[in-house]
C-alpha cells in the first residue's frame, strides 16, 4: 500500500476513541465539533519586526472609505473584515531597549525584569514578568471543556534566529517563561501529526519484516526456530493491531513540499507552508490560538527575492527622506501584507468543518510590529491591523484613538473571546477597561 | 550404636580413597534402589522435583560425603532416621552420577548455543555504534584530562581581545573566573573606546569531552551569577540556556542520559556585561554518585561528535540462568525494539545531512543519503548487502513520493527491526564479517565499529594476526574498558553493596560522599590492576593497593593524603587483601550497626568460590544485640545456625564470613568485639572435601587466589558476561581447557579475555 492511500483511507474515518492513544487528548477535543461553529472564536496575531514605513502605510481617511495604498493593498479584496488602528502605543518603559521591550512586552504589557542583556544604551534586562495574551486566553479556553483543544495554541515562526533572548521572544507562558516559536514547517507537522506519520511509516515496515522474517535461512534448532516463530508472530500482531486503528481528524494533514530547507531566501515557502499548516490545526480543532512571528526583533532578514539586498534592521534605520530605503522597507512590508492576506485568503476559502461558512467569520488575524516607526524606535502609534470577524467589532473601517495602551486592545479581544477579565499586564497602568471599535 | 560404627567406618573409608575406586557397581544399584523408594515419589526420577512435593531440581556442588551427611540428617522428610549411614552413602553415591553433580546435571541438560537476540546493552550500544560510524574517530589521549579554556576582553569571542588560552582541571571558581578583572583593565587591552564594549564585557568559553563513568541518568548542575550556556553532547541545543539571566537563582540544573565509555562534548560559554563578578561552577551528580564538581579524569581537552544515546526502555534480559541473554520474545521486548528503531530514525532524521556528508541544497544530496542508508543497513548487518538485499531494504523506499529524510527514516526503521540485525546469528556472512560481529560483541557489547568494519571489507580477519592485533585493540578501547568495568561490578554484587547504610552513631562519617568514594577507589584498583598492571587474577586478592582520598584517609585512618584525587597507599592499621577487604565491599555484605559473616559468607562462597547454596528454607531474621549483649557476632552466628538444617549451607558460608571478622561494619580492621579478641580463626571443606585451615584473612585470600574452584568459577563467570552463553555449549571440556591456559599464562585476566574471543570468534 501507498503511503498516500493509506492517509486517504485513515482519514476521515471516525472510529471512537481507537486511535486516541496515537494523538493524546484527540478524543477529549472531540465534543467541540457538535457545538455550533458559530460559538468557535479564534484569534491569530502576526508579527512583523523593524517598524512600519512612514508612508505607504497609514491611510488618510477615517472611516470605511479609508485608502489602501500600497502596503495594505493585499488585504482590499477583504475590506470589508477589515479593521485600521492609529494610535495603539506599547507604554512599557524600564529595562531593556526599545527593540527588546518592542517584542517582550507587546503581548504582555508588562515590564521585564532586570537581568543581563543590554542592547542599545539602555539597562540591561532579562524576561518579561507577565504571560502573553495569547497564552492568557488559550488558558482560558483550555480550563473549559466545551472550548478545550488539544494544543490550545501553537506558536509558529518563520526564520526566527536559533537564539533565546528578549529579541527573539514575543510569547511568554507566565514570568520567565518564554515560548519558542517552531520556525520549522517540517518540525511543526510533526508536532500536529508526528504520530500518524510515524504509524504509517510502521505499517510499511512492518510488512517488510514480515517478509523478512519469511526469508530467514532453515537449519535453525527447533527452540530457536520457535523463538523466531514467536518473534514474527508478534510482528504480525503489531501490525494488525495498528491497521485497525483510524483517526479522527476532520481533514487530511497538508502535505507540505518536500526538502524546503529552513534558509533566508526560503522564506516565502516557509511562510506559504507553515500557514498551510495553520490553516490545516484549526480545520483539524487542534488549537484556537496562534502566534505567527516573522524573524525576531531587530532582525537583518535579506529580501533577496523581493530584489532587496540589505538586511531588514539596517534599512529600517535610514532616515525617511532617503526615498531609496523607504521605497525598499515599503516593499519589504507590502510583502508582509500578502502574507497576511494569503492566509485569510485561505480561512475565507476553507468552510467550518461540516458547514458552509468560511473559517475567517470565526476567526480575527491581527497583524502588528515590534516598533511604531524603525528609525525613531518609537513604541507609540504600532500599526494594528485587523481581518476577520466574529468578535462584535465593527470592521471595515479605518479609525484613530488617542495615545492607547496594547492592554486595553488585549482586553478586548479577550473579553470578545469569552474571556471577561477586566485587567491584564503592568498593574500600575491605568485601568481603563477594554477599548470598543 | 551399630548404625553408628558403620557410618564411621564409610567415613575413613571415603576419606581414604577416591569415590569412584569404591565398589561403586554394588552401591549404586543399591542408592538407586532406596532413592526410588524413598525420594523419587518427591523428587521425580532424575531430581527433577514434583510440583506437589518438592519443585526444585535436585542439583548442587556437595561431594558424596557431604550430601550422605545431608540426607542422612535430613531425610526423608517425614523420617530422617529412615535413610541414614550407609544407606544414605548409598543414595548420595547414585545421584551424584545420576543427576546431582554439576556434571552429571550438564551431561543431562546439554548446553548449546541458542540464536538469542541482542540484550539490552548491546542493542543500545550497536545503535550508538552504527551512527559513530559516520564520525571522525575521536583518538583519546589518557594522559590529558581537564577542559580547553578561552578567556576574551570582551562579551563575546573577540579574536583581539584574547586574554588568554589554557587548560583547566576543572570549572570550580565560586569565587572568581581566571583572568577576569572587577577593575575591567585588561593588560593589553587598550584602554581608548573602540565600541561602547571596551573594557566592560568579558566572556569564557570551555570546551572538551566528558567521560561518563556509568550508563544511566547524569544530573548537570551549573552555579553561576552570570549568562552561560551549557551543551552536553548536543552541540546545537543547548542543555542549559541562561544566556539572558532574568532571576537571581544560582544553581541551574538539567538531566542527560550518558551511556558510558562513551566521550561526549562538553562545552560552557559564558559572558559579562557591566557585571562585577564572573563565578562558574561545573557539579554533576552519576548514577549512584554523589553531587560534586566534575572530577579532572572526567573531563577531555576534546571534543567529539554527538554520541546517539537512545532512552527507549526495555523489559530486563532474562538472567535466570545466572547470566544475561537475550531469550525471551515478549510483547514488551518486541513494542521496545519498534520504538528503540523509531528513535532511532528520529535522532538520525534532523543530523542526516551532516551524517550524509551533504547539505540539503546540495545536487548530491539524493545520492549521499542512499549512500548512507545503504552503509547504516550493512553496519547494522554486519556485512555487504547483495543486489536482491540493497533492493528491499534501501532502493525500493526511494522510488516513492517520499522525501530524502523520510525515505531515510523508512530505511532505519527496517533495518533496526530486522531480524538480521536484532539476531546477530540469524543469516550466514562472510568469515571475516562473521569474526568482526563476534569479536565486537565479545569485547565491546556493540556493532563493530567503523575500523573493524573496515578491516572486514576487506577481509582481512581471516588470519590470526590482524585478528589477534583487533582483539587487543578493543579490549583496550573505551567500550571494552567499559564491559569488564561492568564484568566486576556484576560479579563483585557493586549494586548490593552500594545499598549500604550505616548507623550514624555508631560509625559518624561513613556518608554517601564516602561511599561514592569507596566506590571510586574499588573501581581504580580493578582498572589499575587489570590495564595499568600485569592484569593478575591472583592480585585481585593479594595486593594491598587501597586507593584513596583525603576523605578516605581520613575516615580509614590512612596517613596525610591531600585533595579529592586518588593515590594506592598500604594500609598501616591493617593487611589489605586486594577486593576481597576493600571496604567497598566489607562495608556492603554487613549490617547498618555491625558486620555480618554471613552475608560476607555468601558473597565469598557464591561468587568468589563458584559454590551453589540453596535458599534458606525459611526466611530467618537476624539475632540482634539485645539477644544476648555480650556475645559476638560470630558467637550469635554459630548459635543461631546450629541446627542441622541450618548447617547443610552454614557450614561453607560461616568460616569464610568469620574469618573476615577482623574488619567491622564498615571495612575498618578490629582487634575486638564485644572486649572479647577478634576470632578470624575458621576451617573451610572445599567442594572436594578437603579442609582448608585459616588462621587470619591473609589465609583465605592465599586460597582464593590459588583455589582451582575459584579460578575456574572465574571463568566460567567471566565468559558468560562475555558471551551471554554457557561456558559448555562450547564443548564440555572448554572450561578445563581456558582454566589450562589461565595456568600457563601466569593467571593474566587480559589473556584469558583474548583466548575467550578466540574461542567464540572460531567455532
Amino acid at each position: 500500500m501507498q503511503r498516500r492511500d493509506f492517509l486517504r483511507l485513515t482519514t476521515g474515518a471516525l472510529s471512537a476513541g481507537a486511535f486516541a492513544h496515537f494523538i493524546p487528548g484527540i478524543s477529549n477535543a472531540s465534543s467541540p465539533a457538535i457545538i455550533d461553529p458559530r460559538q468557535k472564536k479564534r484569534l491569530v496575531i502576526m508579527f512583523s519586526p523593524n517598524g512600519m514605513v512612514a508612508d505607504g502605510f497609514w491611510p488618510k481617511t477615517e472611516g470605511p472609505e479609508f485608502e489602501m495604498n500600497s502596503v495594505l493593498k493585499p488585504l482590499e479584496p477583504f475590506r470589508d473584515k477589515t479593521l485600521v488602528v492609529h494610535g495603539i502605543c506599547n507604554k512599557i518603559r524600564g529595562d531593556g531597549d526599545s527593540h527588546m521591550r518592542g517584542i517582550s512586552a507587546l503581548l504582555t504589557s508588562n515590564e521585564l525584569f532586570p537581568g543581563n542583556i543590554v542592547g542599545g544604551s539602555d539597562s540591561p534586562a532579562g524576561w518579561s514578568k507577565g504571560i502573553s495574551i495569547d497564552q492568557e486566553i488559550k488558558n482560558f479556553l483550555q480550563s473549559n471543556d466545551a472550548t478545550r483543544t488539544r494544543f490550545g495554541s501553537l506558536e509558529f515562526g518563520v526564520q526566527v534566529p536559533n537564539e533565546a533572548n528578549p529579541w527573539t521572544r514575543m510569547v511568554f507562558a507566565g514570568p520567565n517563561e518564554p515560548i519558542a516559536p517552531i520556525d520549522d514547517p517540517y518540525a511543526m507537522y510533526s508536532k500536529l501529526y508526528g504520530k500518524i506519520e510515524e504509524r504509517e511509516n510502521l505499517l510499511r515496515v512492518l510488512n517488510l519484516i514480515e517478509k523478512d522474517f519469511k526469508r530467514s535461512a532453515d537449519g535453525f534448532h527447533p527452540d530457536d526456530q520457535q523463538r523466531l516463530g514467536k518473534n514474527a508472530h508478534r510482528v504480525h500482531q503489531m501490525r494488525n493491531d495498528l491497521a485497525a486503528d483510524t483517526t479522527e481528524l476532520n481533514v487530511a494533514p497538508v502535505e507540505l513540499s518536500l526538502d524546503v530547507a529552513n534558509t533566508n531566501d526560503n522564506m516565502p515557502e516557509l511562510a506559504k507552508m507553515q500557514m498551510d499548516l495553520l490553516v490545516n490545526s484549526f480545520e483539524n480543532d487542534l488549537n484556537r490560538i496562534a502566534t505567527f512571528q516573522f524573524n525576531k526583533s531587530v532582525s537583518n532578514a535579506r529580501m533577496n527575492w523581493l530584489d532587496v539586498k540589505e538586511g531588514h534592521h539596517s534599512l529600517s534605520h535610514l532616515p525617511d527622506k532617503d526615498k531609496a530605503a523607504q521605497e525598499k522597507l515599503t516593499r519589504i512590508n507590502t510583502w508582509f501584507a500578502e502574507q497576511v492576506a494569503y492566509l485569510v485568503k485561505q480561512l475565507s476559502e476553507t468552510k467550518e468543518p461540516g458547514t458552509d461558512q468560511p473559517m475567517i467569520d470565526n476567526t480575527l488575524v491581527l497583524w502588528t510590529n515590534e516598533l511604531g516607526h524603525g528609525n525613531s524606535h518609537t513604541l507609540n502609534n504600532l500599526p494594528f491591523v485587523m481581518v476577520g470577524g466574529g468578535f462584535g467589532f465593527e470592521m471595515g473601517k479605518y479609525t484613530k484613538v488617542d495615545r492607547v495602551s496594547t492592554d486595553r486592545v488585549w482586553l478586548a479581544i479577550a473579553n470578545a473571546m469569552g474571556h471577561n477579565i477586566e485587567t491584564f499586564g503592568l498593574p500600575s497602568l491605568p485601568k481603563d477597561g477594554p477599548i470598543t471599535f | 550404636m551399630n548404625r553408628y560404627r558403620v557410618s564411621i567406618c564409610l567415613f575413613l573409608a571415603w576419606a581414604l580413597v577416591p569415590a569412584a575406586q569404591i565398589n561403586a557397581q554394588a552401591v549404586s544399584s543399591k542408592g538407586q534402589q532406596i532413592y526410588s523408594q524413598q525420594c523419587a515419589s518427591c523428587h521425580g526420577d532424575n531430581g527433577g522435583g514434583n510440583e506437589d512435593h518438592y519443585d526444585e531440581v535436585l542439583t548442587g556442588d556437595l561431594n558424596v560425603e557431604d550430601l550422605a551427611e545431608v540426607i542422612s540428617d535430613t531425610m526423608p522428610e517425614e523420617d530422617p532416621d529412615l535413610c541414614i549411614g550407609e544407606d544414605a552413602m548409598a543414595v548420595a553415591a547414585f545421584i551424584h552420577r545420576k543427576f546431582y553433580s554439576p556434571e552429571a546435571y550438564r551431561k543431562l541438560n546439554k548446553a548449546r548455543r541458542e540464536l538469542s537476540h541482542l540484550t539490552v546493552r548491546q542493542h543500545r550500544e550497536s545503535i550508538s555504534s552504527i551512527i559513530q560510524a559516520f564520525n571522525h574517530e575521536l583518538w583519546i589521549n589518557n594522559e590529558k584530562r581537564g577542559l580547553s579554556a578561552k578567556y576574551y576582553a570582551a562579551s563575546h569571542a573577540k579574536k583581539s581581545r584574547k586574554l588568554k588560552e589554557e587548560t583547566t582541571a576543572t570549572l570550580d571558581f565560586p569565587e572568581k573566573v581566571p583572568h577576569f578583572r572587577k577593575d575591567r583593565k585588561y593588560e593589553g587591552v587598550k584602554e581608548q573606546k573602540l565600541d561602547n564594549e571596551i573594557g566592560i564585557g568579558f566572556s569564557a568559553y570551555w570546551l572538551g569531552g566528558l567521560l561518563a563513568p556509568e550508563s544511566g541518568n547524569y544530573e548537570i548542575i551549573v552555579k553561576s551569577r552570570n549568562g552561560f550556556k551549557l551543551f552536553v553532547n548536543d552541540t546545537e541545543k543547548p542543555l542549559i540556556d541562561q544566556w539572558v539571566r532574568s532571576s537571581d537563582d544560582l544553581e541551574h540544573r538539567a538531566n542527560v542520559h550518558l551511556l558510558a565509555g562513551r566521550v561526549y562534548t562538553l562545552q560552557v560559554d559564558m559572558f559579562t556585561f557591566k557585571d562585577d563578578s564572573a563565578t562558574m561552577e561545573l557539579l554533576w551528580k552519576p548514577p549512584h554518585g554523589v553531587e560534586s564538581i566534575i572530577p579532572q579524569r572526567a573531563l577531555l581537552p576534546s571534543g567529539t561528535a554527538e554520541v546517539a544515546v537512545m532512552k527507549t526502555s526495555f523489559p530486563p534480559d532474562d538472567s535466570s540462568t545466572g547470566f544475561r541473554r537475550g531469550v525471551q520474545v515478549t510483547e514488551g521486548w518486541d513494542n521496545a525494539t519498534t520504538n528503540i528503531a523509531m528513535e532511532a530514525a528520529n535522532w538520525v532524521v534532523p543530523r542526516i545531512w551532516r551524517l550524509a556528508k551533504t547539505k540539503p541544497t546540495a545536487d548530491d544530496r539524493g545520492e549521499k543519503v542512499k549512500a548512507f542508508c545503504r552503509r547504516f543497513v550493512e553496519l547494522a548487518f554486519c556485512k555487504k548487502l547483495s543486489v536482491e538485499e540493497t533492493q528491499f531494504f534501501v532502493d525500493q523506499h526511494f522510488e516513492d513520493d517520499l522525501s530524502l529524510t523520510e525515505s531515510a527514516k523508512l530505511v532505519i526503521m527496517l533495518a533496526l527491526k530486522s531480524p538480521r540485525f536484532l539476531y546477530p546469528g540469524f543469516e550466514s556472512r562472510s568469515e571475516s564479517f562473521e569474526r568482526a560481529r563476534r569479536l565486537s560483541l565479545f569485547f565491546c557489547d556493540a556493532s563493530p565499529d567503523k575500523k573493524l568494519f573496515e578491516i572486514a571489507s576487506r577481509d582481512e580477519l581471516k588470519d590470526d594476526k590482524p585478528l589477534n592485533k583487533q582483539s587487543w585493540r578493543l579490549l583496550y578501547s573505551p567500550l571494552g574498558r567499559q564491559k569488564l568495568q561492568g564484568f566486576f561490578h556484576d560479579w563483585l554484587q557493586f549494586d548490593e553493596a552500594a545499598e549500604a547504610t550505616k548507623d550514624s552513631d555508631r560509625f559518624p562519617g561513613f556518608d554517601d560522599r564516602l561511599k561514592a568514594d569507596l566506590k571510586q577507589s574499588i573501581d581504580l584498583f580493578l582498572s589499575d590492576l587489570v590495564f595499568e598492571k600485569e592484569a593478575d587474577y591472583r592480585k585481585l586478592f593479594q595486593s594491598d593497593a587501597f586507593f584513596t582520598n583525603a576523605r578516605l584517609a581520613e575516615f580509614y585512618n590512612l596517613g596525610d593524603i591531600e585533595g579529592e584525587s586518588f593515590q594506592p597507599v598500604a594500609d598501616k592499621n591493617a593487611d589489605r587483601f586486594g577486593v576481597l577487604t576493600h571496604p567497598f565491599l566489607l562495608s556492603g555484605f554487613s549490617y547498618h550497626n555491625e558486620t555480618s559473616p554471613i552475608h560476607r559468607g555468601v558473597f565469598v562462597s557464591r561468587r568468589l568460590l563458584g559454590r551453589t547454596l540453596k535458599q534458606p528454607a525459611a526466611a530467618v531474621s537476624p539475632l540482634t544485640e539485645e539477644f544476648n549483649p555480650k556475645m559476638t557476632t560470630r558467637e550469635r552466628v554459630a548459635h543461631q545456625t546450629k541446627e542441622v538444617a541450618c548447617m547443610a549451607c552454614h557450614k561453607i558460608i560461616n568460616p569464610l564470613g568469620f574469618s573476615l571478622e577482623s574488619f567491622d561494619a564498615v571495612g575498618r580492621f578490629r582487634d575486638k568485639d564485644k572486649d572479647k579478641p577478634i576470632d578470624a580463626k575458621s576451617t573451610y571443606k572445599t567442594r572436594g572435601g578437603s579442609q582448608v585451615a585459616f588462621n587470619s584473612t591473609k589465609d583465605l585470600a592465599d586460597f582464593l587466589a590459588s583455589s582451582e574452584d575459584a579460578q575456574r568459577n572465574f571463568i566460567q563467570r567471566l565468559f558468560q558476561f562475555y558471551t551471554n552463553q554457557s561456558v559448555f555449549a562450547y564443548g564440555d571440556d572448554q572450561l578445563d581447557k581456558l582454566h589450562r591456559k589461565f595456568v600457563d599464562n601466569k593467571f593474566r585476566i587480559h589473556d584469558l579475555l583474548i583466548e575467550m574471543a578466540d574461542v567464540v570468534v572460531k567455532n
